[in-house]
């Protein structure tokens, strides 16, 4: 398990990240959301022990992963930004990464490399962006890793190889029970393959909780009334985003199915209908809450 | 990673992945050694075909062991010097980079091992084929016939020095790599971190020059600055690099960096990357630092370019300068150059109060003079006024008599006495008439003590020529142990460890090209000199003031002088011997079969007499003067009279003694001077010399009258 107690890094006087804490469970497929310049990357990166919190602390398995060999021979980071030395091809880091990750799986690195349809011969450089980053998964799946740290890995990558790469992981998982950390903007991929989500705002966690459990306590009500909007009567729920167009009124709602069913139904509306919402949209409502309201934005 | 498999499997990796260093290390090392070697050689052979083969091989040998092949070659060293930069440049210069900072900081490999392997890559991918090429060398040299001096002992000095060196400069370069996130920062501070000791030392020893009057260099100042330098220490081939202390000083200083860098590389931040400098607490001390240094730096810069008075206008502009780059650099932008303007003030603050300080010397540097039981040694420097080719005068020992610390004590209280002298006046002296006598009427002197606490304390006097100042001289440079404890003189080399002697020997009538005899043999030589030595002491300063030596001795002794058992040598000319010291004389005459000659007219062909300076001569009456000037009635320099007449060149020669004899006298030797003629003799020989008179001997009515025809 992964535990961030109070992880906090600044970069001058900025606080990059503010006092994080989280719990990541082994086997798990945990999605890193959060607005532009939330922390998600320098979170990513203090997990994997590139960078060593100013306060707090990062644990794998109750040990600090920073400066820890034996541990962080379990984790492999697929950065944002690639780098590759000058002129390698993917045999020879292949081959580089074998050094350092004792159980790389060379079988399966010439099986995917052909999966792929890539030229292990040919220079990393001469890829696209995409092809690259299928580099870096692959690597990353054969290193042997349990913990895979992926900052925007999808990025880049076509449907394709999009589905390819989510198979993979989910076939790892299964497998070898490895577990994905994956920061991504795009919430739609996270959904597919994320089972737990944390999301950073501003440098804190505004909440890490299970993916079901969060579309089971957040809810898009639309209702309409014969009489004004009955406040009173619905003080008892968790409003947390109100919107009217005409006569029709769209609640997201905090709490269980059954809770917000009973409490619209007491205020005799002429229409409702609960809807799920996505993730998209549970980022947007959350984010509102603590003031990041796109509207507001363009305003 | 921890296997020595694994390690060795990474090493080679870490090569691989930076083979352009190994290539460049083969193929300029192959250029500047065997290459270089080769063609120099054979081009020496070229140009030697007409000389016997041993006399070449001899020749090329010794071009191959002392230049091409030792420690001195300079293209192996700055073949060094650009590797093992390039090298520390190449491979931590990934920690500007956070995208490689990333990739390599998230390898599960230790900062501490991934440091000691990167650094071996850069060892690993240099020294091997810098041995390889300096081996191919040798046989090179040893092919063309020139390996007659290369020994196991030559190369592995060489080998030593190159590698000893490479550590130095690799460490250094890395050092600077760490320091900042910025590779353009990085070579600015690889060039500071060469510099900075030196050019602090030289900065501190001239604002002290600058602000306090009786400052002298320090030698501490003056070791750092010459010594303290890498790169002119590893260019100097003079003694220093090739002593086995300066080579593992050099080492501890490369393994203490090593400890260092290991360090500062575990403990630095990989978000540092990109910023101009790791560590951020250096920021302001090494801006500060910096500035003031520029600060002086331009100080030093705008007084040589235009004088005294715009030291202040050097300050003001270095300081502003400095710490504007300073703020565009740590910032990253060109609009930041006057950000922390209070700190920039601060600074120039504190480089006009620092320079104000010490010239108001408030803690009364000048006026101090140490309190005579504190003092367990003296020595000083002076050229005696007026004291001709003798007259410098120093000790290469302290002076410990309690009399001569006494009068060193006196010299020093006139000096303090004197401080208002206007030699100390900058503008005076840099706008000083040279025509004036106002500065011949001054003289320094440098004064040095040693303290019973084992400290030492210098300073420097300008004094006007007086009585006083002449007495307190005289009544050191007379005593005994001035005498034996003085420099460049007989008593300045070991007698007991000479290796070699050879005295030329001269008499009053022989000139510098004539030798009248010649002592080679060691022995007689050392005999003769400790018999000098002891006759030396009973020189008189009434005689020394009067009386011409009869002999002058040149002497080279070549002595052993260090434990080691390396060998100097020193040459003393101009070694007067009096007609008192009669045991030397006898042994002179015994091994050399010399005796003293006095200067005649036997061999004196002609005399030119010379006129100068007729009208402005206060030697002469008015009337006398307007003669003169009536004979010569062009104004070209040529006033000369030729003379060879026997009977009147025999009066020209009583009391007179040739230019070289009179180098020999005592500095106290009084000679009649500022006479309006010169007096050239023309021997049988064809050679030449000028006469010279002691005071009151001058022949001036003589020389008139032949001058006016009454002759």
């Amino acid at each position: 398990m992964i535990c961030s107690t109070n992880a906090t890094k600044y970069f001058d006087s900025l606080c990059a990240v503010d006092h994080v804490s989280a719990e990541i469970q082994t086997g798990s497929v945990f999605g890193l959301i959060g607005s532009n310049g939330a922390g998600k990357s320098t979170f990513l990166r203090m997990l994997s022990g590139i960078l060593k919190p100013d306060e707090g602390s990062i644990t794998i398995d109750d040990e600090e992963i920073f400066e820890n060999v034996p541990l962080k021979n379990r984790c492999f980071y697929i950065s944002d930004e690639q780098f590759f030395f000058s002129g390698i091809t993917p045999l020879e880091l292949q081959k580089h990464y074998s050094l350092y990750y004792p159980s790389f799986d060379k079988e399966r690195y010439k099986k995917l490399m052909n999966a792929f349809e890539l030229d292990e011969k040919r220079k990393i450089r001469t890829f696209s962006k995409g092809m690259k980053k299928q580099v870096s998964v692959i690597m990353g799946l054969c290193s042997g890793a349990e913990y895979l740290f992926c900052d925007e890995t999808f990025d880049g990558l076509d449907p394709v190889a999009r589905q390819a790469v989510k198979s993979l992981f989910a076939e790892d998982i299964a497998e070898r029970g490895i577990t994905p950390i994956i920061a991504s903007h795009n919430l739609r991929e996270l959904e597919d393959i994320c089972d737990h989500i944390g999301l950073l705002h501003r440098g804190g966690i505004l909440f890490s909780r299970d993916l079901d459990d969060m579309k089971l306590g957040i809810h898009k009500v639309q209702v309409i009334w014969n009489k004004p909007f009955p406040e009173s009567s619905l003080s008892g729920l968790d409003i947390i985003h109100k919107d009217r167009r005409g006569s029709l009124y769209t609640l997201t709602v905090r709490g269980t199915r059954d809770e917000v069913q009973n409490a619209i139904s007491q205020t005799e509306p002429t229409f409702f209908e609960l809807l799920p919402l996505s993730l998209e949209e549970i980022f947007i409502s959350e984010t509102e809450v603590i003031g990041y309201d796109i509207k507001s934005l363009l305003l | 990673m921890t296997s020595n498999r694994s390690f060795f499997k990474l090493q080679r990796e870490l090569i691989r992945r930076n083979l352009i260093l190994p290539v460049l290390s083969g193929v300029g090392f192959f250029f500047a050694l065997p290459l270089f070697t080769l063609m120099m050689l054979q081009n020496q052979i070229s140009m030697r075909t007409h000389l016997p083969e041993s006399e070449v091989k001899d020749y090329i040998s010794s071009i191959a062991s002392e230049q091409l092949l030792s420690d001195m070659y300079p293209g192996a060293k700055l073949g060094i010097i650009i590797m093992a930069s390039l090298a520390a440049f190449m491979l931590f210069r990934y920690l500007h980079s956070g995208k490689q900072v990333d990739f390599f900081h998230s390898l599960p490999i230790s900062r501490g091992n991934l440091f000691v392997q990167l650094y071996l890559t850069g060892f690993m991918s240099v020294i091997p084929f810098y041995v390889i090429m300096y081996f191919a060398a040798v046989v090179c040299a040893v092919a063309v016939g020139a390996g007659l001096y290369i020994t196991a002992g030559l190369i592995f000095k060489t080998l030593a020095v190159n590698i000893v060196y490479f550590l130095l400069f690799y460490s250094l370069a890395i050092l600077a790599v760490i320091l900042s996130g910025n590779t353009f920062i990085s070579a600015c501070i690889y060039a500071i971190l060469n510099f900075a000791i030196p050019v602090t030392a030289l900065v501190i020893d001239g604002l002290c020059r600058l602000a306090l009057d009786t400052y002298i260099s320090s030698s501490t100042l003056s070791y750092i600055a010459s010594n303290v330098f890498p790169i002119a220490s590893y260019f100097d081939n003079s003694n220093n690099i090739r002593t086995i202390d300066m080579l593992a000083a050099t080492f501890i200083v490369s393994i203490v960096l090593f400890v260092l860098n290991k360090v500062l590389f575990t403990i630095r931040k990989s978000e540092r990357a990109g910023s101009a400098l790791s560590f951020y607490k250096t920021k302001s001390p090494l801006k500060c630092y910096l500035t003031l240094m520029c600060g002086y730096g331009f100080m030093f810069l705008f007084m040589a370019i235009s004088g005294y008075s715009w030291r202040y206008i050097g300050i003001f502009f270095g300081v502003i300068l400095a710490h504007a780059v300073f703020e565009a650099l740590y910032n990253f932008d060109i609009r930041s150059l006057l950000k922390n303007w209070k700190t920039m003030i601060a600074l120039l603050v504190v480089a006009f109060g620092l320079l104000a300080f010490l010239k108001a010397d408030i803690i009364s540097y000048d006026k101090k003079i140490p309190n005579e039981a504190n003092i367990s040694g003296v020595s000083f420097n002076v050229s005696y006024p007026n004291g001709g080719y003798n007259g410098y005068l120093n000790t290469f020992n302290d002076l410990t008599d309690a009399k001569n610390i006494s009068t060193i004590l006196k010299l020093a209280e006139y000096g303090v006495n004197n401080l208002d002298n206007v030699m100390y006046n900058e503008d005076y002296v840099a706008n000083m008439d040279i025509t004036s006598s106002e500065p011949y009427n001054n003289d320094s002197i440098d004064i040095y003590y040693t303290l019973k606490n084992g400290k030492k304390m210098s300073r420097r006097y300008y004094v006007p020529v007086t009585d006083e100042y002449i007495g307190y001289l005289d009544d050191i440079i007379f005593t005994e142990e001035f005498v034996k404890n003085q420099s460049n003189s007989i008593f300045d080399f070991p007698i007991d460890k000479l290796i070699g002697a050879e005295i030329d020997i001269r008499t009053q009538a022989a000139t510098s090209s004539d030798i009248s005899g010649t002592v080679i043999d060691k022995n007689k030589a050392t005999e003769i000199i400790k018999t000098l030595r002891e006759e030396s002491l009973t020189l008189t300063k009434e005689q020394a003031q009067t009386e011409i030596p009869v002999l002058r001795l040149d002497i080279d002794v070549r002595y052993i002088d260090s434990e080691e058992g390396y060998s100097t040598g020193s040459s003393i000319q101009y070694v007067p011997v009096y007609s008192t010291y009669t045991k030397t004389l006898a042994l002179i005459d015994e091994y050399a079969d010399v005796t003293p000659e006095p200067l005649t007219v036997d061999n004196v062909a002609s005399m030119d007499i010379s006129i100068y300076d007729i009208i402005t001569s206060d030697k002469l009456s008015a009337e006398t003067r307007q003669k003169i000037e009536a004979l010569f009635t062009d104004d070209s320099e040529g006033r000369t009279v030729h003379i060879d007449d026997v009977n009147i060149m025999s009066k020209i020669l009583e009391n007179a003694m040739l230019d070289e004899v009179s180098n020999s006298t005592h500095p106290v030797f009084k000679f009649g001077n500022r006479y309006p003629f010169s007096i050239q003799v023309n021997f049988k020989n064809n050679t030449q010399s000028n006469l010279v008179y002691p005071d009151g001997k001058f022949p001036l009515e003589l020389l008139v009258n032949i001058v006016l025809g009454n002759q």
